[in-house]
């Protein structure tokens, strides 16, 4: 343990006699470049930090009070989006990325709980099964915050200490929770404050912990314990806070939609730091270019998807990242102008004497690791689905004797092969019909030489996604060295959903 | 001046040089800038750069040639109530018509949009408009 440079006691007194010493994390890192650490942790007492993303692990309790006749609500919605009410009668929780059965995703969770803290006009409808305590129904009404007895945002994962970039190294854009993804590395999204981020300026969880008090959308919040997916070892540790959400502001609190992803809400989370040892001033005065975070492809479908690079916030933050031989536009989807604006105002906060330091009850668990999820049931691989053997035809073949065979083969998807039965092109019966049209001869003028392909350990609804995202009905089976091995199509997939009810898998760590 | 003009056309006559038409009789180049063919019209943006007698010359042209014209004031309008910053925008924009300036904020410069809408759909808190 470092020597003992201040205590909180200390600095609360300060506060309370109006000369606490306060810079937001930026000035930290500029004072200690400028007049040194050892000076810059004598003279300052306290480090505002600040972030401002979409946090989708973010979400309110409601307790809506009870009408007369009261009502048990097994279902609730607010502006049609759906509140968790597996919970007593009149509790619910409204989470971020649930969404509006009506508008979709463009009206979600985020945005009901902007609304409530700009005190607008929402409308509340339960439905309930009835029993001889509670004998209503259904209800319908217009509420506000104010009419609630309780509103308590908690957020079981917030202020990711840093995040990933994301790049798209395939051929489609992507739309993702770090926003949209051009095609061929056409740019990179990311998140995080960078030398402001309240978790990385406080690294190893030395001064932070369960209770701490913080700045949370714009009021009052504490540290409830480590945040879900929380991985110190990584440098990727979580938070889980809790705050009066009667008492905050909608400024930082925002409602958002990610095009073709999903609805979240952005939060502004802030966390003071006392600077009480040069371990802490250390970890405080870490600049943008000696924080790192690693750049990966998206396109990948995986959890363990390739990473291109390491890359530093302060080359993040320029706007500019050099990938391979090319400079690539980089952009954040969290602000940076609102994380300062976050910083400022808790230091602001602080300097009033309206913020005092809390010390934390327990720390937060420093050992635990994030886990992947067990698949233990066999999931069906497009080896298993894929019809062996399929119709093959060569770049040369006639499309009168290539029709033929189709009609006789029942199918309407022919992969193009060489003499090595490697994939060259593929051609389908509406293929055919235009081959017709236009008085083409041989497969060779038709056929369709960029294939979108399966590979045999592919899971079946991977395939099921790729399909739809080409807007494809089959698509060839190859190996390693592009030999065609098959032909999996929709109607194979058809098949199996009618058997198993399957559905998509969606990762989300956002 | 710099004139923006939206032309819609029937594809009865998408085959008909109309736009090089226009572009030989009034002797000034026109900037197509976003092209779109429906099943039922075609729908172009483009930019003229000319003085205001030539503009509506070159929007006379059009016209008598069943071409729908409307001006467009201006592209896309940013609402600063709503946009946080965060640049998403940024990243998606082909000719850095938005950039992040000084302390961070957005900054637009409406000369250089060509409408491409990317930015529209990038953005989180739905804060750019596309004026029509
Ligand atoms: S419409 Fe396209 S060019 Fe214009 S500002 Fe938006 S992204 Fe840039
Ligand atoms: S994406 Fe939207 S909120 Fe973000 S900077 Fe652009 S306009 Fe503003």
């Amino acid at each position: 343990m470092d020597e003992s440079l201040r205590t909180i006691g200390q600095i609360n007194n300060k506060i309370a006699k109006g000369d606490v010493v306060v810079l937001t994390a930026e000035e930290f890192v500029k004072l200690a470049e400028s007049s040194g650490l050892e000076r810059a942790s004598r003279e300052v007492d306290v480090v505002t930090t600040g972030t401002f993303g979409a946090m989708c692990s973010s979400g309110a309790f409601l307790n809506f009070g009870h009408a007369d006749p009261p009502i048990k609500m097994t279902k609730a919605w607010l502006n049609d989006v759906p509140v968790y009410k597996g919970l007593a009668a009149v509790d619910g929780y409204i989470g971020a990325t649930a969404f509006s059965e009506t508008k979709g995703i463009d009206y979600g969770g985020g945005h009901v709980i902007e609304d409530l803290v700009s005190g607008r006009e929402l409308i509340l409808r339960g439905e309930g099964y009835g029993t001889d305590c509670y004998p209503r129904k259904h209800v319908e009404t217009v509420i506000t915050i104010h009419d609630l007895n309780q509103a308590v945002l908690v957020n079981p994962r917030n202020a990711y200490q840093r995040y990933f970039a994301a790049t798209n190294s395939s051929e489609r854009t992507l739309y993702t929770y770090l926003g949209t993804l051009l095609p061929n590395y056409g740019n990179i999204g990311y998140s995080g404050s960078g030398e402001l981020s309240p978790l990385y300026k406080d690294r190893d969880l030395e001064t932070l912990g369960i209770g701490s008090r913080i700045f949370l959308g714009g009021g009052i919040g504490y540290i409830m314990g480590e945040g879900t997916q929380h991985y110190p070892a990584k440098y990727l540790s979580t938070i889980m806070v809790a705050g009066d959400l009667k008492k905050m502001n909608p400024r930082f609190l925002r409602g958002a939609t990610f095009y073709k992803y999903g609805s979240t809400l952005y939060v502004g989370v802030g966390i003071p730091i006392p600077i009480v040892n040069m371990n802490v001033a250390r970890n405080a005065a870490t600049p943008d270019r000696e924080i790192y975070t690693e750049i990966i492809d998206y396109s990948v479908p995986s959890v363990n998807r390739p990473i291109l690079r390491r890359v530093s916030y302060e080359e993040l933050k320029s706007g500019k990242v050099g990938l391979g031989d090319r400079t690539v536009k980089a952009a954040s989807m969290s602000s940076l102008r609102m994380a300062v604006e976050v910083a400022e105002t808790l230091k602001k906060w602080i300097l009033e004497g309206v913020f005092k330091l809390s010390r934390p009850v327990a720390p937060l668990n420093k050992d635990v690791v994030q886990k992947t999820m067990p698949l233990r049931r066999p999931e069906p691989k497009v080896a298993e689905l894929m019809r062996k053997n399929p119709l093959t035809a060569n770049p040369k073949d006639s499309i009168r004797d290539v029709s033929e065979r189709m009609v006789r083969g029942n199918v309407d998807h022919v992969p193009v092969v060489d003499e090595q039965n490697r994939l060259v092109g593929i051609v389908t019966t509406w293929d055919i019909a235009k081959a017709v049209a236009i008085n083409a001869r041989t497969l060779e003028e038709i056929m369709t030489r960029k294939v979108i392909v399966a590979k045999p350990q592919e899971t079946v609804d991977i395939v099921a996604k790729r399909m739809e995202q080409h807007d494809i009905t089959g698509l060839p089976v190859v190996d390693e060295e592009n030999r065609v091995l098959g032909l999996i199509t929709s109607a194979d997939l058809s098949r199996l959903l009618k058997t198993q009810g399957g559905g998509v898998v969606v990762e989300g760590p956002a | 001046m710099k004139a923006r003009l939206e032309l819609r056309y029937s594809p009865a006559h998408v085959n008909k040089p109309i736009l090089s038409k226009a572009i030989l009789e009034s002797g000034v180049p026109i900037n197509i800038l976003n092209a779109r063919l429906t099943a039922t019209e075609g729908i172009m943006t483009v930019e003229v750069n000319a003085d205001e007698n030539v503009v509506s010359k070159i929007i006379g042209i059009l016209r008598s040639n069943n071409v729908e014209v409307k001006e467009i004031p201006r592209y896309v309008e940013i609402n600063r109530d709503k946009c946080i910053d965060c640049g998403a925008c940024t990243a998606v924009c082909p000719t850095d018509a938005l950039t992040l300036g000084l302390e961070r904020k957005l900054v637009l410069e409406e000369e250089k949009c060509i409408l491409c809408g990317n930015c529209l759909k990038s953005c989180p808190v739905r804060a750019v408009v596309l004026y029509k």
